[in-house]
């Protein structure tokens, strides 16, 4: 590090800056063509005429029916709220108890959920739709929730586990000892301590239940009044996929509100990321 | 001791369970599987361009004022009804009423039998669409598939001045549209299209080649293969003389009708409904329409490839089926209703007033001078029905391949191939 | 009597951590182990997932289907998702790890461009794909821009082989971001006296990565593999937006057969086969992985 030269750091700037740019033209494709008229993103997809900018296509997206921008989001966030509270809620007890207790049977119950990191959530839906429908849940945001979430658990309770188990055990004996029960020794003293890997675990199982597009679409369906940003957006641009006036502004709607999180989370969400990698 | 025990316990599992059962308490509400309950009626339909939702929702308008039954009408989450009917039988959530589709075979037994119902017999092409004389799927009309839209403007520059009627007339006009460098002389579409268009251009000379040659094919006196490998040789010459692309096969259909529109295209093969599509936004050249070929003038024209208009089948399952039948009943024998669906999409019927929509006049010409209609291999129902699942998917990818630089014959063996491996039974 | 209380006191206690563990359990093994069980099971049977009408038991015969593939359609697949699985790992891991190294340190140029390599992750995989179809299709961005320039146009989705490499760069472009951030924190861990050391010793910078920060990195590139490709193994939403498994068969995943050819022409039974062997083949590629790179870690563990 004592020995880069201004050239090398010359060099290495001009890259990641040539690199930046090549990450974010398709944004700037997207966001250009969302405001012309078709035969312009044919003639033109680069550039803009300003006399022939317009916001129709923008308003008729916003219209359409088949993507609620606004309910979309709504459903969106809900799961993403509803799935983590879920995936969390029963991953913190269970992951206390199984780091805490060195059996072999706990250290079996580990490798039990260990194993579904394994089974790609996708892949087992159709399987999922059975049971769902047996509890009659099928259809519903609740199933959709308890699905999703039951994916998430593995993983958060894998990194869990093995953040608490690093915690020094003096602490919850020394509570133990004051006559603290064990629901208040794991919510009052070991849970504040797990806030790092409980962000990590939360922005991981967020990106992933916002971007998902299998379960939400088959396990709600054509029958369900709910929409995710996802199957919204199916359902509006997968038999358009070249009719750029649709396209481009269907998917300006769908991202510039998570692209706006995103910028304003940023240091947040990578942060809250590297720190799970590093401890977890 | 065992009170302590007794608190904790408790606690863990309330504290654990409550998002749990908090979702499970809310669930009843949010579900939609049992809408039925209350008498409504669910209905899934196709909704495109033409069809759209607030259409449906018109067309059932009387029908709701009249019986007092709440229809709600639902478009397809995924790309066609076809993809979501399955999901949606095994979730038991399917809808009381679909439309758009036939009853395949795994699909027969879940729709309910409608022959007992006289107003079903009556209905358009119901003896071509039922199976041993059991009608369960019902329609308002025919729909003509086997057409060629042209560009009459470039035909002229092309010096063409017959439409053609046999293969060798086409492939002579394809070379002249192409002389006159015509961006795409013939244009197909990617997806579902490239199938259904390679399968409708081919109707009239294989049902005078083999009449009925669905039924050849199910009885082992014909193959798949055989029954497609010549069509296939045409479209590999076309493909070779550079009349159509790769690029084609990977543009979707609305693309390349907005590319007819804009005068790209000489020859566009679709059904029917894309009459209404050009009534919609009408080009600046003058549009003509022509049958596909046979190989022989004589036979000139050749039996129709045709499609059931409107197609409805009822579930069985339907928690609601008096008001189920009553809705298919009132949407296929009404005569608003059935004059209302065919200003959403144009399709003939004995008695109904010829549309003013100039392009579906021209089509209805066509299905009057044709001799007969058979119904196309992609939507294989009744008598007529091949026994395999998925046809239409795997015709369209297998003869994609086509455009990739297979040979005819291996696209042809590779249909074969399939069809013995998963024909049922 | 003491001993009774012990043990009772052992069996209460033990059933107070089974009641901690309960609801995670109940929800996962509800609706992950079951449905794997049911997919077992199914993948014995013939079955159109009609609930009315009952499976057929029919021992091995959708495993047999899909091992001798008599009509050559599930090995293009299998091919196609290997393909995406191999290479599109190695380059997702490449690219972070290259641009982790420019990125390595925390300034404010470097802080941006982190996040500007990390946002295709945030637009999901669907819309990625439906993105790039407008920027590539054969009327796309791309294609219009070399039309009007008098070039002929490419076929990035319109030939089998050039969609294949179309998918896989997408793929990238939207992945490695995630793989980027591990990659980042990982380099945080490394020592910097234990470079600084190497450096004084006269090691120039290629060598130094070589026997110092690679080793050093040795857990973090196997987790960046095994995520990487358990995610890529399953990948679908993409080529659903992109090339919906097109042109013909060549972008048809393992996991786009399973859901949009087998599930929806109702072979259930075959859906659920295909789907226990991705995950049997998932499930030994990462504990291959996990056993191979083993040794690597250990020498980290003595670099560090």
């Amino acid at each position: 590090m004592t020995r880069t030269t201004p050239i090398r750091t010359a060099f290495r700037v001009g890259l990641v800056a040539v690199l930046s740019i090549a990450m974010l033209v398709p944004m700037y494709i997207m966001v250009v063509n969302a405001f012309k008229p078709q035969q312009e993103i044919l003639l033109s997809p680069l550039g803009f005429d300003l006399a022939t900018l317009t916001t129709d296509h923008i308003a008729a997206a916003w219209q359409n029916t088949s993507f609620p921008v606004v309910e979309g989001y709504a459903v969106t966030l809900f799961l993403v709220l509803a799935c983590n509270v879920v995936a969390i809620g029963a991953s913190v007890p269970a992951a206390y108890t199984i780091a805490r207790t060195p059996t072999p049977l706990f250290r079996f119950l580990l490798f039990f959920f260990v194993a579904g990191m394994f089974v790609p959530a996708q892949i087992i839906l159709v399987p999922a739709i059975f049971v769902l429908k047996a509890l009659g849940l099928m259809g519903t945001l609740p199933g959709l929730v308890l699905f999703m979430s039951s994916t998430m658990i593995p993983f958060t309770l894998f990194i869990f586990s093995g953040y608490i188990r690093m915690l020094p055990r003096s602490l919850d004996e020394a509570a133990s000892i004051d006559g603290a029960g064990r629901q208040r020794i794991l919510w009052t003293i070991v849970f504040p301590l797990m806030r790092p890997i409980v962000a990590t675990a939360f922005i991981l199982n967020a990106l992933s239940a916002w971007n998902d597009f299998v379960s939400p679409q088959l396990i709600l369906g054509p029958g369900s009044q709910f929409r995710t940003i996802t199957t919204g957006v199916y359902a509006a641009v997968s038999t358009y996929t070249t009719n750029y006036e649709i396209v481009f502004p269907t998917l300006l709607l769908a991202v510039v509100p998570i692209l706006l999180i995103f910028v304003l989370m940023q240091r947040h969400i990578m942060g809250g990321l590297s720190a799970g990698a590093v401890k977890g | 001791m065992s009170t302590t025990f007794l608190r904790r316990a408790r606690g863990a599992v309330v504290l654990g369970m409550t998002p749990v059962l908090a979702l499970a308490a809310c669930g009843s509400e949010g579900g939609s599987g049992d809408a039925a309950g209350d008498g409504s009626i669910r209905m899934l339909v196709n909704i495109t361009d033409n069809l759209t939702q607030a259409k449906w929702e018109e067309l059932v308008k009387p029908f709701e004022d009249e019986s007092g039954i709440d229809v709600k009408i639902e478009g397809p989450s995924g790309q066609s009804v076809a993809e979501s009917f399955p999901s949606l039988l095994a979730a038991g959530t399917a809808p009381d009423v679909i439309e758009s589709i036939v009853p395949g075979p795994d699909t027969a037994p879940e729709v309910l039998d409608l022959t007992e119902y006289d107003w079903a017999s009556g209905t358009p092409m119901a003896d071509l669409y039922s199976t041993d004389g059991t009608i369960n799927v019902v329609g308002v009309g025919m729909q003509a598939q086997s057409l060629m839209y042209y560009n009459a403007d470039l035909f002229a520059e092309a010096g063409i001045t017959e439409p053609p009627t046999t293969w060798d007339e086409l492939d002579d006009a394809l070379a002249a549209l192409a002389a006159k460098d015509v961006a795409t002389p013939i244009a197909f579409a990617s997806d579902w299209a490239t199938g259904v268009q390679v399968q409708e251009i081919w109707h009239p000379q294989q049902n005078v080649t083999t009449p009925g040659w669905q039924q050849s094919v199910a009885d082992g006196s014909s193959t798949l293969g055989d029954q497609f490998q010549p069509v296939f040789e045409h479209v590999t010459d076309w493909i070779d003389a550079g009349y159509t692309t790769a690029d084609d096969v990977a543009t979707d259909s609305g693309t390349q009708e907005a590319n007819f529109i804009a005068g790209d295209v000489g020859i566009y093969p679709m059904g029917s409904w894309f009459s209404t599509t050009l009534a919609a936004s009408p080009p600046d050249f003058e549009v003509g329409v022509f049958a596909p070929p046979v190989d022989d003038a004589a036979d000139a024209p050749g039996p129709m490839g045709a499609t059931l208009a409107f197609p409805y089948m009822v579930w069985k399952g339907t928690a609601n089926p008096d008001g189920a039948t009553a809705l298919v009943e009132y949407l296929t024998t009404d005569e608003a209703a059935i004059a209302a669906q065919a200003e959403m999409d144009s399709f003939s019927r004995e008695g109904l007033e010829p549309s003013s929509n100039e392009y579906a006049g021209m089509v209805q010409e066509l299905s009057d001078a044709a001799p007969s209609y058979v119904v196309p291999g992609n939507q294989t129902v009744g008598d007529y029905a091949l026994p395999v699942a998925g046809f239409n998917p795997k015709f369209t990818e297998l003869v994609q391949g086509l455009w990739q630089g297979r040979s005819p014959a291996d696209v042809a063996g590779d249909l074969t191939a399939w069809y013995e491996a998963e024909k049922l039974g | 009597m003491a001993r009774t209380t012990t043990t009772r006191r052992g069996l209460l206690s033990g059933l107070a951590n089974g009641l901690m563990t309960l609801p995670a359990a109940v929800v996962y093994t509800g609706l992950t182990v079951v449905p794997v069980g049911y997919a077992v099971y199914y993948s014995f049977t013939q079955y159109n997932g009609i609930p009315s009408q009952a499976p057929t038991w029919v021992g091995w015969e959708n495993y047999a289907r899909i091992i001798a593939d008599p009509i050559g359609d599930l090995r293009p697949a299998a091919w196609v998702t290997l393909v995406i699985a191999v290479v599109g790992a190695f380059l997702v891991n490449g690219a972070a790890l290259g641009i982790a190294m420019l990125l390595r340190r925390t300034t404010a140029f470097n802080t941006f461009a982190r996040a500007v390599m990390f946002y295709p992750h945030v637009l999901s995989a669907l819309i990625v794909g439906f993105l790039w179809q407008a920027i590539l299709g054969p009327q796309g961005a791309v294609n219009n821009l070399l039309e009007n320039a008098g070039q002929s146009t490419l076929p990035f989705l319109a030939d089998p082989d050039w969609a294949l490499v179309t998918l896989v760069g997408v793929i990238v472009w939207a992945q490695f971001g995630v793989q980027l951030v591990l990659y980042l924190a990982g380099l945080q861990a490394v020592s910097p006296e234990l470079q600084e050391a190497a450096r004084l010793d006269g090691a120039n910078g290629p060598q130094v990565f070589r026997h110092v920060t690679w080793p050093a990195l040795a857990p973090t590139v196997t987790v960046t593999i095994v995520t990487s490709i358990l995610s890529l193994l399953k990948v679908y939403d993409v080529v659903l937006g992109l090339t919906n498994g097109g042109p013909g068969d060549a972008t048809q995943t393992w996991a786009y057969e399973i859901l949009a050819v087998s599930f929806a022409n109702n072979k259930v039974g075959l859906a659920c086969a295909q789907a226990v062997l991705l995950v049997v083949v998932a499930g030994i590629l990462s504990f291959t992985i996990i056993a191979l790179r083993r040794r690597a870690e250990e020498g980290a563990e003595a670099v560090g």
